[in-house]
């Protein structure tokens, strides 16, 4: 009987011991495991093209009557310098913007007009001298069809310079024109600021991912050939032609367009 | 025969019976032994030629195991897309300054973004990791050679210590052509964890604003032409193994109301099989000692 216990005593603390090896022998294996994360982003569009006029197209050292193929009808005193004279024209600008950004922009327009020396005069309205005679100046401007001119002046068909955009001064000819381009552009005129030189006047806007844009605008200039009057283009004439090119007249456009992302 | 013959041939026979007794009890614990220490030395053998993470005995005691889980409670699996990018980006006013047009993720210079995770050892044992980043660069559907020029910085932290710099630093970004280089080993102990956060950043002011322009140019032509415009792709890859030393520490352990978890990996079941081992031992030397005497006794 003493060994029969014996016998199972032992029996049984060996097979406890062979299990347990199987349970041991399982820590002789080596763990490993592995693990990853990836994301994948596209890098945000651009794609906006600015495109402008070339300064140095907006007026020229000479110009052709449409009719003469071979020779200038208006050539500058010396090639190298841009004139006006009438029967000339020319586009001041054309501004094409395009592309729908994914990141927030600024719009900057930077611009300039300046009409200087235009120091002849003449009695626009006909009234003998009741209202101050005003600068005779015979520039039309044309923003998005709408001429912008001196009170009395007519455009290459004729047509009086309407009531509405036509002025006193050269100054206000000056700011209408510039707000008339602003507001091709952005829709409104307001919110301008004093420009960095050589621009006199700048407006930003800020336009918030994904907006597309789509400026297409021309602005152009002209100088009637005939519907104004002779003697006073003959006087500016007169004027460019003598010793002194401290008062000649002159007309001074400059537009930058910048659009640039905003962190 | 006389009766004490027969007392004595029954004496005898009993002791002899007792001896073969002893004899099989003998060779049956020498055989278990042998059996036992073999199928030790045939596991440890058979374990390093299995396929990584399978073991062939179940494991008890020891308990090794990784988690890894995300700032959005997602766990890893291989190769499982994760949130690192967004579709809109937010300035430090709140204002949105990026925003995919079509729900695509998106990046742009002045976009930053951070992604965290964290490792936790939930096991009993501690493990020894490796993680690293790579990134690459698809133009148009095929991979660009030159990625490296990418203009994306990144920096990768740790909470460990009150937080500390493993890519990178407070004041230093490094570029992601580098980052992918590097690797950073460490360890973590049983029940411990560690939080990551990786920073992704595409400076506004990067110095050079043609390159930038180029890009974003790149992508807006590849969207239109649908190939998918200008890619990228960043991947976080941790290895973990067991450490040799199953106690070793890292990380920070796991509190239960303000003290660690104990942690066991098996001692338990390890001490009951020595213990086993050491009764075997002892019952062969016992039967050896019996014998002997036996043997004595009987000169």
């Amino acid at each position: 009987m003493k060994k029969n216990k014996f016998m199972r005593l032992a029996s049984v603390m060996l097979m406890l011991c062979l299990i347990t090896t199987c349970a041991i022998s399982g820590t002789f294996a080596k763990y490993t495991t592995s693990a990853s994360a990836t994301d994948q982003a596209r890098v945000a569009k651009w794609g906006v093209t600015v495109t402008m006029m070339a300064e140095e197209e907006i007026f020229a050292t000479q110009y052709k009557d449409a009719a003469v193929t071979s020779s200038g009808t208006v050539i500058g005193g010396n090639n190298d310098t841009d004139v006006v004279a009438p029967g000339t024209y020319g586009t001041l600008s054309t501004i094409d913007v395009t592309g729908t950004p994914e990141v927030t922009v600024d719009v900057t327009t930077n611009l300039k007009l300046d009409l200087s020396n235009w120091t002849v005069t003449w009695d626009h309205d006909n009234d003998g001298g009741t209202t101050p005679e005003i600068p005779y100046c015979p520039i039309v401007f044309e923003v998005d069809g709408v001429k912008y001119g001196m009170k009395g002046i007519k455009d290459y068909t004729g047509t009086l310079v309407p009531d509405a955009t036509s002025y006193t001064t050269t100054a206000e000819l000056e700011t209408a024109v510039i707000n008339a381009i602003l507001t091709t552009i952005y829709g409104d005129a307001t919110n301008t600021v004093a420009g960095t030189s050589p621009y006199e006047i700048q407006k930003v806007v800020r336009y918030t991912p994904n907006h597309t844009f789509a400026i297409d605008e021309d602005f152009s200039w002209e100088w009637a050939f005939n519907y104004n009057v002779d003697a006073k283009d003959t006087e500016l004439g007169n004027l460019s032609a003598n010793a002194s090119s401290t008062d000649d007249p002159t007309v001074d456009f400059a537009m930058q367009v910048i659009v640039e992302q905003v962190d | 025969m006389s009766a004490n013959d027969k007392h004595e041939t029954l004496e005898s026979y009993k002791a002899e019976q007792r001896s073969t007794y002893v004899r099989v009890m003998l060779m049956v614990n020498i055989v278990f032994i042998l059996l036992l220490v073999t199928i030790g030395v045939i596991a440890l053998k058979v374990s390093n030629i299995l396929p990584e993470g399978q073991d062939i005995f179940y494991i008890v005691g020891k308990d090794p195991s990784l988690d890894i889980t995300d700032g959005d409670g997602k766990k890893w699996k291989n190769q499982e897309n994760v949130d690192i990018f967004k579709s809109n980006y937010e300035n430090g006013e709140g204002q949105i300054t990026v925003a995919s047009q079509n729900g695509d993720k998106v990046i742009a210079p002045g976009t930053t973004t951070k992604y965290m995770f964290a490792l936790f050892n939930d096991g009993n044992v501690a493990l020894k990791y490796e993680t690293d980043i790579d990134f690459s660069l698809l133009a148009n559907g095929n991979e660009a050679t030159n990625a490296d020029e990418f203009p994306l910085l990144v920096r990768l932290s740790t909470d460990e210590d009150g937080g500390r710099y493993l890519i990178g630093s407070e004041t230093e970004w490094v570029s992601v052509s580098k980052a992918k280089i590097d690797s950073y080993v460490s360890q973590l102990g049983a029940s411990s964890y560690e939080n990551f956060t990786l920073e992704i950043k595409w400076e506004y002011e990067g110095g050079n604003d043609e390159f930038d322009t180029l890009l974003g140019n790149l992508s807006a032509e590849g969207v239109a032409d649908g190939n998918g415009g200008l890619l990228i792709t960043m991947g976080i890859n941790t290895v973990a193994e067991e450490h040799i030393d199953p106690e070793a520490k890292g990380g920070t352990m796991v509190q239960e109301n303000g003290q660690p978890v104990d942690v066991e990996y098996g001692g338990t079941i390890r001490w009951i099989w020595l213990i086993l081992l050491f009764i075997n031992i002892a019952m062969i030397i016992f039967y050896v000692s019996w014998l002997l005497n036996k043997r004595v006794n009987k000169w």
